[in-house]
């Protein structure tokens, strides 16, 4: 197919079409229109993300917790039903959740009165029980244990949880060698307390939970502990760790920051520490953008869907599947440019 | 063919032309004709038919289409596709319709009156990375429609 016969092709263009073109203000306001439309729907679908953890926040609350007794049988045997089943699975037993959920879980005020918000510290020793329940219920990704009793106690609807951010796995946790460990009678909760299992290692944490935490920038480099630099982007909004930690307890021995988040009013820039991963995060879906002597992979929903029909993915990964992985997930109007140019905005150097 | 700055600079030339000259003629500094002619920066397609005239050429002298069309339309084509340029017109123009209008309106401009990126980013008033972007994810489109249509 030669060009000329391109030409010719495009020649033929209805002239209806070439008129149309021309009616420059017509079509600038439909740019302007469907640009109004998604920033609405954009801030819609974070308002409602808000109101679903809130409200899974205070349902959690207002459920009687086995943390306001005695840390003692109660907190025993749901404790078991929980963390015992991604101990004996070597399915990944530290499926990352949402972080907004997590963080929502811990922080969400309410009124009730057996609630001891005012206590929710992470590192008060009492609560180890308090926290866990949450840490059960935003797990509710991993599949059942073929080995061990159903457990009794329910998992969260899907639907009543608020939408989870693109989400990192950690490696399979590992076979316990010693059988008795998975025996759902041994006292759960001596398990807060067991040898953190490494920062490299978050499949050695049953039950671990990802909490995305807001920071200012000397805390998010700090936690991160990379070069990350900061951001002026006049539509940047704030950092955001993510801490993978056991049963939501960020100050925990063993929790470990996996990745900073740069957000912006229309998405978000992620950097994942792979190594610490203990995997890649690196993709080749889509389409192969060189821009400013760098290769980006840009997956549209055409291509990746599971990123939803109104976002758009750029990857970018300089030491390919180690080291740090830049991914932003922006909403499809987004210029691809200009998010490539913000990448290499926060690129550490 | 010579790319656009490279023909700028010949024309203007063979007009005993001098770079002050030129930009006075089109209302433009001499440093934005210097820019064209260095490859710096391209003209827009209105700058392009106004020395087009100045020049009494005709716009291919200044404008490799060809160029175009091979670089950015050629691959939306399946391998091996054998047809006419009329079938190809009617698929082209089945797919247009199915475009929304914005879409269709900067796909237009920039393949039947090939204007650059920011110059239809400043008819819409968008940036032309953003046109590059609408560019990019439409050729995309077009060639699952022409797979879809032919093979």
């Amino acid at each position: 197919m030669n060009s000329r016969m391109l030409l010719l092709a495009v020649a033929g263009i209805d002239e209806s079409y070439v008129r149309e073109s021309e009616r420059s203000d017509e079509v600038a306001a439909e740019f302007r229109a469907n640009r109004i439309r998604k920033r609405r729907a954009f801030a819609a679908a974070g308002a409602a993300a808000v109101v679903c953890a809130a409200v899974l926040g205070v349902m959690r609350f207002t459920r009687p917790l086995p943390s306001v007794t005695p840390p003692s049988e109660s907190s025993v045997s749901q404790t078991a039903d929980r963390s015992e089943p991604s101990s004996a699975e070597e399915d990944p037993a530290v499926t990352v959740p949402g972080a907004a959920e997590k963080e929502d879980a811990i922080t969400a005020p309410t009124g009730e009165p057996t609630a001891p918000v005012g206590n929710e510290t992470s590192d008060a020793p009492s609560r180890s029980g308090d926290v866990a329940p949450s840490a059960s219920t935003v797990t509710p990704d991993r599949p059942p244990a073929t080995a061990e009793p159903p457990s009794t106690e329910k998992t969260p609807d899907r639907t009543t949880s608020p939408p989870v951010d693109a989400v990192p796995t950690a490696p399979p946790a590992t076979r316990p060698t010693d059988p008795s460990a998975e025996n759902p009678t041994d006292p759960p909760a001596a398990r807060p307390t067991d040898p953190p299992s490494g920062n490299g290692d978050p499949g050695g944490t049953p039950g671990a939970v990802f909490t995305k935490r807001s920071v200012g920038y000397e805390e998010a480099k700090a936690a991160f502990a990379h070069p990350i630099v900061p951001c002026y982007d006049g539509n940047f909004t704030g950092y955001q760790v993510g801490i993978v930690s056991r049963n939501g307890d960020v100050n925990a021995d063993g929790s470990f920051c996996l990745s900073v988040d740069y957000t912006f009013s229309d998405g978000h820039i992620g950097l994942t520490d792979q190594d610490r991963l203990g995997g890649s995060s690196a993709s080749t879906l889509g389409e192969v953008c060189e821009y400013r002597g760098r290769t980006f992979y840009v997956q549209t929903p055409d291509d990746y869907g599971s990123y939803g029909a109104d976002s758009i993915l750029v990857g970018y990964y300089p030491t390919w599947d180690s080291g740090v992985a830049y991914q932003a997930v922006f909403d499809t109007d987004a210029d691809i440019y200009e998010i490539m140019d913000r990448m290499i905005a926060v690129e550490m150097t | 063919m010579l790319k656009t700055g490279q023909a700028i600079a010949a024309l203007r030339r063979n007009a005993d032309m001098t770079q002050e000259q030129l930009a006075s003629a089109l209302f433009v500094s001499r440093d934005l004709v210097s820019k064209w002619e260095t490859g710096k920066s391209p003209p827009n397609y209105q700058m392009i038919l106004k020395m087009a005239k100045l020049f009494s050429v005709g716009v291919e002298a200044l404008f490799d289409r060809d160029r175009v069309l091979t670089e950015e339309l050629s691959p939306c084509l399946p391998p091996g596709l054998t047809v006419g340029a009329e079938e190809l017109k009617e698929a082209l123009n089945g797919f247009l319709s199915s475009l929304s209008l914005r879409d269709r309106a900067v796909f237009v401009r920039r393949y039947y009156f090939f204007e650059e990126p920011c110059a239809i980013g400043a008819a819409y008033g968008i940036s032309d990375g953003y046109v590059r972007t609408v560019l990019m994810r439409t050729r995309k489109k077009l060639k699952k429609y022409l797979k879809g249509a032919f093979l």
